[in-house]
């Protein structure tokens, strides 16, 4: 028994531009996702996969189409960036509760949550620190607690991990595994790497480029509680050579 | 050990005595008549009587007044105006052109119509001193509004802010952040504009003393005049470099020209 979480109905997104004439940036784009499910989307770059992801977080708008969401639109979600997005004047905690301040949640049990993530995360003995502080995969972990601090059932990320080296990345990749599976979210994963895809996800949706569309859906059947060990597996290196024949 | 820890202040100080040396040579030795350059300790009683028997201290005050007043006017109404450009984007694409055509004429030209208008006493300067500091503050407004990542806005939107969070959490500080490191700049165009605006017609203030002293052939007020002035700009500018460093202490660090 699988609960949607959202499902997409012909999705299309077109972007107007006088100078460059129409781009497609999505093209009949039908999903749907199970709740508490792991969905990665790839693709070359330029296909759409942040088109897509925010316009399911509803920051953008498709030209057609529609999205139900079980829930209702109004439904909170958290948002990871590519870029970490913190506010430079704000020390890691205040950071990671800017969404509690945001919707004036003072309640000790969310503050304390907080902690336990920051916990989680690392990042207890950075509580303090500035941004400015912090190398590119602590500021990044800050972000993923924000989006955290308050619960939603959902969270969209667009390439969190694109910027940082590949060590960091795998780390950072077993602790996301490691919240998803205590919090059980919805996580709904902009990549490009294919590793990072087959390692993290039940599903990985595979796109196209001009116009962006879906080419294919690959499930991901390997072992949950997943560890770093499964990378070595003949079926991950199947996966991902699968994958790869794909994109290709 | 104590030279050491305090080189950076030592070093400049150093520079005074040796500066006032050559000076005192340069006067004994091609025999500079008092008029045309008075010897340092000469130059030092003038000042003081200035201060003792004249009314210097006014003079200061005029100016320091017509300084920080305008300054102050003028941030605000270059905040102001810049936001409201960078907010609405139509009116952003049909004033931006005469703001930038006004920018880069000398605002300082401007003065003697000020005068004409609003006559010799402070008010002119502080109009003046607002124009030549607010143009600089709108056009960094509306750089620091849009130079906010768009990513910050679409992270408000995720969480579902309302318009003034948004001001009161992301452009509000962002701008601040802007006119702390602005109003330094702004301060020394500030007292350029106090100046200039004295010069050309005043009764009171520094730029006015320097006019005199022009007039009345009297080389220590002139001498006297720009030094306070260049003093208190030095001190001006300290002021707010320090509360800059304070308060944006989560900053990157830049370089900076003292300090
Ligand atoms: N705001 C925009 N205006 C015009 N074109 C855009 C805009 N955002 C994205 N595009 C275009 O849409 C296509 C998909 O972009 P994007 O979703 O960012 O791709 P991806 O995230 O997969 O790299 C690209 O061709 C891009 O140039
Ligand atoms: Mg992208």
């Amino acid at each position: 028994m699988n609960d949607f979480c959202l499902q997409t109905k012909g999705l299309n997104k077109v972007y107007h531009s006088v100078l460059k004439g129409d781009t497609v940036a999505l093209k009949d784009i039908n999903l749907d996702i199970n709740k508490r499910e792991f969905i990665s989307i790839i693709g070359p770059s330029g296909c759409g996969k942040s088109t897509l992801l925010r316009i399911l977080g509803c920051l953008d708008k498709p030209t057609s189409g529609e999205i139900i969401y079980q829930d209702g639109k109004e439904q909170e979600m958290g948002f990871v960036f590519q870029d970490s997005v913190l506010l430079p004047w704000k020390n890691v905690r205040e950071n990671a509760g800017f969404p509690l301040v945001i919707k004036k949640d003072k309640t000790k049990e969310s503050w304390d949550k907080l902690d336990d993530l920051l916990e989680l995360s690392g990042l207890s003995d950075f509580k303090n620190s500035l941004p400015k502080e912090l190398s590119g995969g602590m500021k990044q972990r800050v972000s993923i607690v924000r989006a955290l601090s308050y619960d939603a059932p959902m969270l969209l990320m667009d390439e969190p991990f694109g910027a940082l080296d590949a060590i960091t990345r795998d780390h950072l990749n077993l602790e996301l595994l490691k919240i998803w599976e205590m919090t059980k979210k919805t996580i709904i994963f902009v990549t490009h790497s294919i590793e990072e895809a087959v390692f993290l996800s039940d599903r990985v949706i595979v796109m196209s480029a001009r116009p962006g569309q879906i080419k294919e859906i690959v499930e991901i059947d390997l072992e949950r509680v997943r560890k770093e060990s499964v990378r070595d597996t003949d079926k991950f290196q199947e996966y991902t050579k699968y994958l790869r024949g794909i994109i290709g | 050990m104590f030279y050491k820890k305090h080189r950076k202040k030592i070093l400049p100080l150093m520079v005074i005595p040796i500066f006032i040396l050559i000076w005192e040579l340069y006067i004994l030795m091609f025999n500079v008549e008092a008029y045309l350059l008075p010897r340092p300790w000469d130059l030092a009683q003038a000042t003081f009587g200035f201060f003792v028997n004249g009314d210097m201290m006014t003079h200061i005050l005029v100016t320091l007044q017509e300084i920080l007043l305008g300054t102050a006017i003028g941030l605000v109404i270059g905040l102001v105006l810049g936001y409201v450009l960078a907010k609405v984007k139509f009116l952003e694409r049909i004033v931006m052109p005469f703001v930038i055509i006004v920018q880069t004429a000398p605002k300082i030209s401007l003065a003697p119509l000020f005068i004409l208008w609003m006559g010799l006493g402070i008010a002119s300067k502080v109009v003046l001193v607002v124009l030549v500091v607010s143009f600089p503050i709108m056009i960094n407004e509306v750089l620091a509004i849009r130079s906010i990542d768009k990513d910050v806005y679409n992270l408000m939107k995720i969480l579902k802010s309302n318009k003034l969070q948004i001001f009161m959490k992301i452009e509000l500080p962002y701008s601040l952040e802007m006119l702390l490191s602005g109003i330094k700049l702004a301060v020394t165009q500030a007292m350029i504009g106090a100046v200039i605006g004295e010069m050309i017609g005043s009764k009171a203030g520094l730029g006015y003393l320097v006019v005199l002293g022009g007039e009345t052939y009297d080389i220590n007020l002139i001498l006297a005049s720009v030094f306070i002035l260049s003093l208190m700009g030095y001190l001006l500018y300290l002021m707010f470099d320090i509360i800059e460093k304070k308060t944006l202490s989560w900053k990157a660090i830049e370089v900076d020209v003292i300090g």
